[in-house]
């Protein structure tokens, strides 16, 4: 029989399992707490080297099996399906009936919904619509002890029991392997526009001012030094998603307040190409570069962050501008270098992560950013809850 | 009156709890007298009561640390309190203790509308944030019908909802980040204003914590900007059934309203005769239906609601045709409570279940039958759009068998909700009121690793005990929390 095995970050050769039901990957646990070794949950593998290197021996278990729609009452505008689901899958269950999740995850044809909520990801519409966090209303994992093990339940509005769903959302696995979710989720909306303008450096915060400012009220703000016009520093894009008169009005708005607005080069799209613009944003934040740092801000500083990356040779942002987070993407090492000695020497608000970079320069870069005063308190609650150290051991906070 | 200040009493013997607690926050920051301390013996309405052995007041982060601090060399249980008007005992103090009122720590640190926070100390009411951001345009989402007294930090503690919740979410989707002083007297800062820290969102789990991880001493909100515009209708229907299919019907043509509210015919006595609001006394129910955001399409859509509302049976969709007439509108959804003693019964009890929406008919039709077997009166006022039911049990506690019948017709409707795939609390909290229902809707796994969760954080189960968790370890135990009077329960 040929053992599927597979890396992370030159870890291994891992075997890879691919359970088939909630009770063999109990059983995989038990056997790997028994024998002292790592679980390694792996989804669609599309962000498998964010993290730290794996510090134990183990296997890898693939969730992709567990890929089924439990209950979908639509009309309670709930869902609740398995971790191992692809977001496209979910995204198709939901739009059957009009309605949608409006978090954007990059590769959803290969992204799970588990390896999704592990990372956190999002994208542009975090602006309008918020995060994972305001989404998992429900949540089932096995831990520690080979249990299945839930929280919340299928109601949108319950505080009975702890929240676990905020814990496990980006929590990098590491308390667990997510098993099953319980998602609000939204009707889509009727129709989409996204605005794209150009502006100079100089200008860029007078601009954020502007958006942050508006009359209409966008649901993404995103910025991108990734610009093709002359004389530009920085493209600036701008969606609305709501009702077909709310979104007319508001492209009619806009386009009004920029008149006197040091930009240029004022486009608007509107219906499958804002949907498909949306999307490319969306994957500009994948971490196809060598060399990746995601960096999270005060709103208000975006401009000047920006500014700063801009001075460093090779390097190619993308921001959410109006979040305060922005990913730079480069080739070269010793831009990345000196942007993580700005942000770990800085005592502004704010932290940073290298979403990724050669293994072998994880071990001398502070990959997870720079402990605030909740650290501690945070690995506590790893060893709490974890206290074999079972799972996706060492990727979050090293030698545990 | 009852003086705050009480001089030094080593002379006329207090204990040394008393006298540390002097110590360390001034005599002028303590209570000890019975008189003094029955005010914080219990919570809003539903509760156990217990009291205190001291009620302290710290007015900084630093007085709290002090206080816990103490508290852990004398080994005294704590607790963390801010206006009391939660409704499942989360308030009380188990087993007695010292009670952290955090009224006196109130300022409003500061609003930034351009990263869109604003930083609050725990014992801020919830409306004076509201009222401090009018000038800005953006306000404080969470509006709990308790808002004029609410705090905050309670707000924190029970992750508290309110009529807005359909579309805008609760409390934790609006806190970003929190101050927690742990029992061991650390001081941890969780989140901020700067999104998506890495690690874990520890914000997210302490907010709806009832109170167990540790004190919270300052919070960081999230401010959202005001809506351009409303459109604010009454639905009125025959029948319960109409209205709750209503709100299916909303939802499914794909309307997110900015809140659905139910008020059923008895409910609606009590309010008219308070606000002489001009309620028709004969309709089944009503619904308050609301729709905001920018005024381009607005109107469209408040068309669309009003067409549903007529096609499932409305006999008449009013308008709020002015902001005054909206706010009048509002003002007798939120003060429904206090309009209950109308209707002539000297005691009430309020629920709090959760179903899925569309198991509202179900549900409201399991409540009329609940009130005929057991002989109950019962009135709603709800948040229909979330499936948050509020039904409210009439009776007079001076007679045994009517408690009694309260108690089993509550339980019943609590079952029932669970059966339906519901939960026994929206937004009032498990406190020490649903402890016995924990068992029912978690499996014991469930709980152990809840209860791991708290011990990374309360290890000695030193702050708010006897919380949230069947007590003894075993999850099908009974709390040990006895209910004699809805409303009145002797803790042990």
């Amino acid at each position: 029989m040929n053992q599927e095995s597979l890396l992370i970050d030159d870890v291994g050769p891992l075997p890879v399992h691919r359970p088939s039901s909630v009770a063999v990957l109990c059983g995989l646990v038990r056997e790997a707490v028994a024998t002292a070794r790592g679980i390694y949950p792996v989804g669609g593998r599309t962000m498998l080297d964010v993290g730290l290197p794996p510090i134990k021996p183990g296997l890898a278990v693939d969730m992709t099996a567990l890929n089924q729609v439990i209950d979908y009452p639509a009309r309670d505008m709930t869902i609740t399906v398995q971790a191992g689901i692809t977001m496209a899958k979910l995204q198709d269950t939901l739009a059957k009936e009009g309605q949608w999740l409006p978090v954007d995850v990059p590769n959803l044809e290969q992204a799970t919904l588990g390896g999704a909520l592990a990372l956190n990801i999002s994208g542009p519409r975090r602006f309008g619509y918020g995060t994972f966090r305001d989404y998992v209303i429900g949540i089932s994992f096995v831990t520690d002890d080979g249990d299945e093990v839930k929280a919340g339940g299928r109601v949108v509005k319950n505080v009975a029991g702890y929240d676990l769903m905020k814990l496990q959302v980006g929590a990098v696995g590491t308390l667990g392997a997510i098993t099953q979710a319980t998602l609000k989720v939204k009707p889509k909306p009727e129709a989409s526009a996204v605005i794209r303008l150009h502006c100079a450096a100089a200008e860029l915060g007078k601009v954020l001012d502007l958006l942050h400012a508006t009359r209409a009220r966008p649901i993404a703000v995103d910025v991108s030094s990734d610009t093709s016009v002359l004389g530009a520093d920085w493209s600036v894009w701008v969606a609305f998603e709501e009702k077909a008169a709310t979104v007319e009005w508001q492209i009619a708005t806009l386009l009004e307040e920029l008149k006197h607005a040091p930009v240029t080069d004022v486009t608007a799209e509107r219906g499958t190409d804002a949907e498909s613009r949306l999307k490319a944003l969306s994957a500009a934040t994948a971490p196809t570069w060598p060399f990746e740092l995601k960096a999270n801000f005060r709103p208000s500083q975006t401009a000047a962050v920006c500014r700063f990356f801009q001075d460093l040779p090779g390097i190619v942002v993308h921001a959410h501008a109006l979040n305060g987070i922005l990913y730079g993407h480069t080739n070269s090492g010793e831009s990345l270098k000196r942007a993580v000695d700005l942000f770990s020497g800085s005592s502004a608000e704010g932290n940073f992560a290298i979403r990724r970079c050669p293994v072998a320069v994880k071990k001398s870069l502070p990959v997870w950013g720079r402990p605030g005063n909740d650290r501690d308190l945070m690995r506590h609650v790893k060893q709490t809850l974890d206290p074999k150290n079972v799972f996706n051991p060492g990727r979050l906070f090293g030698d545990l | 009156m009852t003086s705050l200040y009480e001089p030094p009493a080593s002379a006329h013997g207090a204990t040394p709890l008393v006298a540390r607690m002097r110590a360390v926050v001034g005599a002028e920051n303590v209570l000890t007298s019975p008189a003094d301390i029955t005010a914080y013996e219990c919570d809003g309405f539903t509760i156990a009561k217990t009291k205190p052995d001291v009620v302290v007041f710290p007015r900084s982060t630093e007085d709290i640390v002090a206080i816990v601090k103490a508290c852990a060399e004398l080994d005294v249980k704590f607790l963390a309190r801010g206006a009391g008007t939660s409704l499942a005992g989360g308030c009380v103090l188990v087993g007695g203790g010292v009670m952290i009122a955090l009224a006196r720590m109130k300022r409003i640190l500061e609003v930034n509308i351009r990263d869109r926070y604003a930083i609050v100390e725990p014992g801020v009411v919830n409306v004076w944030l509201t009222n401090a951001l009018k000038p800005f345009g953006y306000h404080y989402a969470p509006d709990p019908s308790s808002q004029g007294a609410c705090t905050i930090g309670g707000n924190v503690a029970t992750n508290s909802g309110g009529p807005h919740t359909l579309k805008y979410g609760v409390t934790v989707n609006h806190i970003i980040g929190v101050e927690l002083v742990l029992p061991d007297g650390r001081v941890v800062t969780c989140g901020g204003p700067c999104e998506d820290s890495p690690g874990f969102d520890l914000t997210g789990c302490i907010v709806g914590s009832e109170g167990t991880f540790g004190v919270v001493s300052k919070v960081w909100v999230r401010l959202t900007r005001n809506p351009e515009a409303y459109r604010t209708l009454l639905g009125v229907f025959n029948t319960v059934d109409d209205a709750t299919n209503t709100i299916s019907e909303i939802i499914g043509a794909g309307i997110v309203p900015g809140a659905l509210e139910l008020l059923d015919q008895t409910m609606l006595g009590a309010v008219e005769a308070a606000f002489k609001f001009g309620f028709p006394l004969d309709a089944g129910a009503v619904l308050i239906m609301e729709v905001d955001g920018l005024e381009a399409g607005l109107q469209e859509e408040a068309e669309r609601v009003e067409a549903i509302a007529k096609r499932c049976g409305a006999r008449e969709v009013r308008k709020a045709n002015t902001d005054a007439e909206r706010m009048a509108l509002w003002k007798a959804r939120k003060q429904a409570f206090g309009t209950i003693g109308r209707l002539g019964y000297p005691s009430y009890c309020t629920q709090d279940g959760v179903v899925p929406r569309t198991k509202l008919p179900l549900i409201m039709r399991h409540i009329q039958e609940v009130s005929k077997k057991h002989r109950v009166a019962v009135c709603n006022v709800f948040h229909a759009g979330d499936g948050n039911i509020h039904p409210i049990l009439m009776f007079d506690e001076r007679d045994p068998d009517q408690v009694q019948r309260v108690l089993d017709a509550s339980h019943d409707i609590l079952d029932e909700c669970i059966r339906l795939g519901g939960s026994v609390t929206g937004e009032h909290g498990i406190g020490v009121e649903k402890l016995d229902f924990m068992a029912k809707l978690f499996a014991p796994e469930d709980l152990a690793f809840m209860k791991r969760l708290r011990h990374a954080f309360n290890p000695d189960n030193r702050c708010s005990p006897g919380k949230l968790f069947p007590t003894a370890g075993g999850c099908t135990e009974h709390s040990g929390v006895h209910q004699t009077k809805p409303g009145r329960r002797a803790a042990v």
